[in-house]
């Protein structure tokens, strides 16, 4: 076997029928990673003995018909700000270089029982904010559909790993953007799921308020068998909602048919004039939709610009405050743009941090006023296409309005899907969004535009 | 694009945070302040004073 699976999913179907071994699928995503990862820097860490184990474990499983379900045997990625006892876990920084954890992260934890296999630690911006860096320990991630291109980030690793084909899964973080913007860059499926349905425990901290946990994979469906796991209350993360688990897998084939789709044309036609593809892209997923039932009509929210200048100020704030310490103490030990974006963050006062969460209040409002006569929003993931790794600015993100930074205020799910490809070949995408707690619906919306299109056929290498 | 922000109160909220920068860290990290300003003309209520911050708390 030179290449995995196209897809969790497919694989998952492999293991079941025992036409594959999940130590077969194990062996070649380890082969996979040695020859590709000098490339693509994906991975900061390979953890070979601990997938073999696993892998060995559910072969077992798979022999003795005891499966534990779609995710036994299945090879997968954590971004390297996700705990793992035992193994290193750096936040991609010099400052945390030599941490190794005592426990899993819950989201670890959670999909170890479920039977997935860990090939190792992937790559983020430093705390899931400073990069592309070349001045950490180790190099920032490439996008494997041109590796002179930014992946985006944060979850830059965990994207290139899956764009690339080493694992069929992985672990990501959003809190302004950061799964979906891999997603977006490098053609795949990465949903930012409601804030609270998913526990941060055990992940290091960016933005308390905004910071959220979820997957990254080839597919929308993939990304549902993922997060399910993920999914519901854990008391040791004081922002996980106290409900049950929703369940994402059994109405993930209903379709679109009757639900009521707002595009949100402005984000990306007007308040920021996105690349001809991407816009195509945008305008590709309302017909495919429409053209599967749904109901498509065009939505006006605040202008993106608010959303950006909150969601910032918050997060630097909040930023700010976790990394305190460190910075007073250990400034020159990060690198560059994390050092000089926390800097910034300190000039950030009290008054300017509470006037942002007050303009957020309002947002939140004037988006559920606006949803109030649509089930789904859609509008675009990133601005373009990936751009050249080394021109990305020091202060990327505060220079002009990002497409994802609403609805890590408003705290709604989000989904990136992939709608094309545009200058170079390159990936574009868009998102869905839902109300809060219907990501069960946006996966559905999602699956049904993936199903309907065949821009999952190709791969990057 | 706003101003950056005085220098006087960039260089006292940088000490107020304990952070010692070079010429060069001081200059970008200056420059860029701009986006803050921006943010807060943005966002800050005009007369306005009473406006909820949303820092309600509820016991």
């Amino acid at each position: 076997m030179n290449e995995l699976p196209l897809g969790l999913a497919a694989a998952a179907r492999l293991i079941a029928a025992k036409q594959v071994s999940p130590v077969e699928l194990a062996e070649t995503a380890l082969a996979r990673a040695a020859r590709l990862n000098p490339e693509l820097h994906a991975f900061i860490r390979l953890t070979p003995d601990l997938a073999r184990q696993q892998a060995r474990a559910a072969e077992e499983r798979q022999m003795a018909g005891t499966l534990k379900g779609p995710l036994d045997g299945i090879p997968i990625g954590h971004k390297d700000i996700y705990e793992t006892a035992g193994i290193p876990t750096t936040g991609h920084s010099r400052i945390l270089e030599h941490h190794v954890p005592a426990q899993d992260a819950a989201v670890v934890r959670a999909w170890a029982e479920a039977g997935a296999v860990t090939i190792g630690k992937t790559a983020t911006h430093e705390f899931a904010w400073g990069g592309p860096s070349f001045d950490l320990p180790w190099p920032p991630a490439r996008n494997p559909w041109d590796t002179s291109r930014f992946t985006g980030g944060s979850s830059t690793g965990t994207g290139a790993a899956v764009a690339a084909g080493i694992v069929l899964g992985g672990t990501g973080s959003d809190t302004g953007g950061s799964i979906r913007g891999p997603a977006g860059l490098c053609g795949l499926a990465g949903i930012k799921p409601t804030y609270g349905l998913c526990s941060r425990a055990g992940v290091l901290p960016l933005a308390h308020s905004l910071d959220t946990t979820g997957p990254i994979a080839w597919t929308v469906e993939d990304c549902a068998l993922l997060l399910q796991p993920m999914a519901g209350h854990d008391p040791a993360d004081p922002s996980s909602a106290d409900r049950p688990a929703p369940d994402l897998l059994g109405g993930l084939e209903g379709g679109v048919k009757g639900l009521r789709i707002g595009v949100i044309r402005h984000f990306h036609e007007r308040d920021i004039t996105a690349s001809p593809a991407v816009r195509a892209g945008v305008d590709h997923l309302a017909d495919v939709l429409r053209a599967e039932g749904a109901v498509v009509s065009e939505v006006t929210l605040p202008p993106l610009t608010d959303f950006h200048f909150a969601g910032w100020l918050i997060l630097m704030s909040e930023a700010h405050a976790v990394h305190e310490p460190w910075l007073r103490a250990r400034f020159n030990e990060y690198g560059e743009i994390l050092r000089e974006r926390l800097a910034l963050a300190a000039l950030v006062s009290a008054a300017d941090y509470l006037q942002a969460q007050r303009r957020r209040r309002q947002l939140c409002q004037q988006v559920a006023a606006a949803m109030e006569d649509v089930d789904l929003l859609v509008t675009a993931a990133q601005v373009s296409e990936a751009p050249p790794i080394d021109q990305v600015p020091k202060f990327a993100g505060l220079e002009s309005p990002g497409l994802t930074m609403p609805f890590n205020l408003t705290g709604q799910p989000a989904l990136a899907v992939c709608t094309g490809f545009g200058v170079g070949g390159l990936p574009v995408g868009a998102q869905i969004i839902g109300r809060p707690f219907a990501d069960a619906l946006v996966l559905r919306a999602g699956h049904a535009f993936e199903r309907a299109t065949n821009w999952r056929a190709k791969r990057a290498m | 694009m706003p101003e950056p922000m005085p220098e006087p109160l960039f260089d006292a909220m940088i000490a107020r945070a304990g952070l010692v920068l070079t010429p060069a860290q001081r200059a970008s990290i200056l420059d860029a302040s701009r986006y803050l300003t921006a943010a807060n003309e943005r966002l800050r209520p005009q007369d306005q004073v009473a406006l909820e911050p949303a820092t309600v708390f509820r016991p």
